[in-house]
């Protein structure tokens, strides 16, 4: 088990590293001067020649992927061209909204998903079943902005419960209050295809010899469903949970920008817009690298719940 | 000739009936229509007997065994009709607490395929322990003691390390051995076995027969054992009940059976037996298929005429009744007494 995870993790490295290469690539390729964005619409050029220099932007691509590459390699992502100061720093400094936010979400999307999958499972076509297709149609053909906008103009402009925007950190309590929202949002369509999920697989599961054993055996229907049934569903319910983690990183953009929330999300979105290419490419290779970690989790856990599966 | 049927079978025929099934009739709804796919079935069995329940694939041996414990997986599957009496309570009579209670604890199963019917996430001593603690008030501790006891009854060795282990660490017979234990830990008056040993490698055919033998002599239970083996009839049954297309076709004392068969179908299977290539298979020597559930609703006559040589016009436009052929023999055919008469011509 131990050497296997440090396989895994040493796997990773490369994995990390293409993927900083193609970061990489994409921002700096795309159209734009990011020196424009950090002068004067009527400065010279001389003036812009001097940014870009600053910027690093005078040398060939190659000279600056090599230099980029070489300083990541000892864990160093460089400087924000907007926020002037190291690209981690500014990472980090977003990062706890976001993990709030994908928490907050993550939790509803299973606290919601799980049981309605399960009890739209005990009896399909019946009643909860069909509330349960509807709640699972409209979440995941919905898009999340407009959901958002929904939940906003219901909560917080009619109703007057929740604030529209923004993050509050005047206190704990009212930072939680500025993510409600937020969270229900990107945790809805995440609820439901967990929902979707838990339903197929327990319909499976339900169908299987040791199911009925633990009926033979006079078990009463919660043991039977919650002990022998949901046990044996929650492997592929554990795969889309970890997928939904990918999911979250990059709704969290969309809901942000909604919600006007100063997370990694945002960052991204705003870091696009002013070419802030140091950040982007810092930001990509990060978030790649959590959500390679969740996988590795997600795979680590499929163990823990099946005594089948090992990894050596 | 020995159809004159002295029972060597039913060695209890004085103790009282711990099943009496009586008129049971298990439907499946279905998009063609429904399917009987049990159909007016009644039979006993008396404490410390063994009853076999054989025929081909798909006659509904399995069907009759889930509905004794209302097992069957609804919908498409529901009980029409009928009395089941454990004992004398009719188990189609109770709510769904009652039956619970009664299922694991007076009356236990036995499935086909031991890999598949024990929960592959849990480990061996939770699987067993939870029929103690489910049925009596034993403590953890004291339902562990049960365990490891049963375990070293059915013949597991080192039953303590046993208990941590999961069903796929275990091999094909051990796994088989550990549905016993779950089956007989309550002490049923009726042990339901669905063909216990035809998953399993021949070798091991044989010790899992001789430890269920073991088992229902130290019990004394009641015991419906399906099987589509004729070896296993002869070596474990008093008595056998024949089954084609949902119906009973024939019972009888196990000796009386292969003596001298009164239906054709039976006849079809004994010939078909003694034979190693199809010993494991299916009973299917005789020509021709089970005709499927969907077609015998529009079926007026005997459910085996399109298969049987012994077939007259009167067996396609009526279906024959279950009747005597002697005090212990009872079968549903229009022309038994020939069959009879056939095997004495041989
Ligand atoms: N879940 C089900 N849905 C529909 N029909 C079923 C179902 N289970 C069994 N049947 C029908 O019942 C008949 C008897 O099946 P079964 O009792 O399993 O046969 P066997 O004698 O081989 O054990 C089958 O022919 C099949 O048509
Ligand atoms: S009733 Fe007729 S068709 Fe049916 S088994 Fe007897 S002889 Fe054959
Ligand atoms: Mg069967």
């Amino acid at each position: 088990m131990i050497s296997y995870l440090i396989r895994r993790l040493l796997g990773t490295i490369p994995i990390v590293l293409i993927v900083g290469a193609i970061a990489f690539f994409l921002v700096q390729l795309s159209p734009g001067d990011p020196a424009m964005f950090y002068v004067s619409a009527d400065a010279p050029p001389s003036e812009i020649e001097r940014v870009r220099e600053r910027l690093g932007l005078d040398q060939p691509i190659a000279t600056r992927f090599v230099y980029w590459f070489g300083q990541v390699l000892q864990g160093d992502l460089g400087v924000s061209f907007h926020q002037n100061r190291p690209v981690l720093e500014g990472f980090l400094a977003a990062l706890p909204v976001t993990l709030w936010l994908a928490f907050f979400s993550l939790v509803i999307a299973i606290a919601i998903g799980i049981p309605v999958g399960l009890f739209s499972a005990l009896r399909p076509n019946g009643m909860v079943d069909k509330f349960a297709t509807v709640f699972v149609f409209v979440g995941v053909s919905m898009p999340n902005f407009w959901l958002g906008m929904l939940l906003v103009l219901m909560f917080a402009v009619t109703l007057g419960w929740m604030p529209a925007q923004g993050f509050n950190t005047a206190n704990p309590w009212e930072a939680f209050r500025s993510l409600v929202l937020p969270a229900i949002t990107l945790g809805y369509s995440q609820a439901a295809l967990i929902a979707r999920m838990t339903r197929a697989s327990m319909l499976e599961v339900m169908r299987q010899d040791y199911v009925q054993t633990a009926r033979a055996k006079g078990l009463r229907v919660p043991v039977v469903l919650g002990k022998h049934a949901f046990g044996n569903a929650l492997n592929p319910i554990v795969t889309i949970i970890g997928l939904a983690v990918g999911s979250l990183a990059a709704g969290s953009a969309v809901v942000e920008v909604v919600f006007n929330l100063p997370g990694i999300g945002r960052l991204v979105v705003d870091s696009v817009m002013r070419r802030d290419y140091p950040m982007i490419q810092g930001i990509l290779l990060l978030t790649a690298g959590m959500i390679i970690v969740v996988n590795l989790i997600t795979d680590l856990l499929y163990a823990v719940l099946d005594p089948r599966i090992r990894y050596d | 000739m020995t159809y004159s049927a002295t029972g060597f079978g039913s060695q209890d025929q004085n103790n009282a009936k711990v099943l009496q099934v009586e008129n049971l009739e298990t439907h499946f709804i279905t998009r063609a229509g429904v399917l009987k796919a049990v159909d007016g079935v009644s039979f006993h069995i008396h404490a410390g007997e063994t009853v076999a329940l054989v025929g081909e694939s798909g006659c509904g041996k399995s069907v009759t065994a889930l509905s004794l414990l209302r097992l069957v997986p609804n919908p498409p599957g529901e009980i029409v009709g009928g009395r089941i009496l454990l004992d004398g309570d009719d188990l189609l009579e109770m709510s769904q607490s009652e039956i619970e209670d009664v299922r694991g604890d007076r009356a236990a199963m036995i499935f086909q395929e031991p890999l598949t019917a024990l929960n592959p996430i849990l480990n061996v001593g939770n699987q067993l322990s939870e029929v103690i603690l489910r049925h009596t008030k034993a403590s953890k501790r004291e339902a562990r003691a049960l365990v490891l006891d049963m375990l070293k009854r059915v013949g597991i060795s080192d039953p303590e390390s046993r208990l941590k282990a999961y069903p796929h660490q275990l091999s094909g017979g051990m796994r088989q051995r550990v549905m016993i234990a779950m089956a007989l830990l309550a002490n049923p008056a009726l042990l339901i076995a669905d063909e216990p040993t035809t998953a399993l490698d021949v070798t091991i055919q044989a010790q899992i027969l001789e430890l269920m033998r073991d088992m229902r002599d130290q019990t004394g239970a009641a015991v419906l054992m399906i099987t589509h083996d004729l070896g296993v009839v002869a070596e474990m049954a008093d008595r056998v009940i024949v089954m084609y297309a949902g119906r009973i076709v024939e019972s009888a004392p196990v000796r009386t059976l292969f003596a001298s068969p009164a239906h054709p179908y039976t006849l079809g299977l004994m010939r078909s037996t003694p034979n190693l290539t199809t010993q494991r298979g299916e009973l299917s020597a005789i020509p021709g298929l089970v005709p499927t559930l969907a077609a015998l609703k529009d079926m007026e006559g005997c459910r085996f005429a399109p298969r049987c040589a012994f077939a007259s016009q009167k067996c396609r436009e009526h279906e024959p009744p279950l009747e005597n052929a002697s005090n212990d023999q009872s079968v549903r055919c229009w022309h038994w007494d020939q069959v009879l008469a056939s095997q004495v011509a041989v």
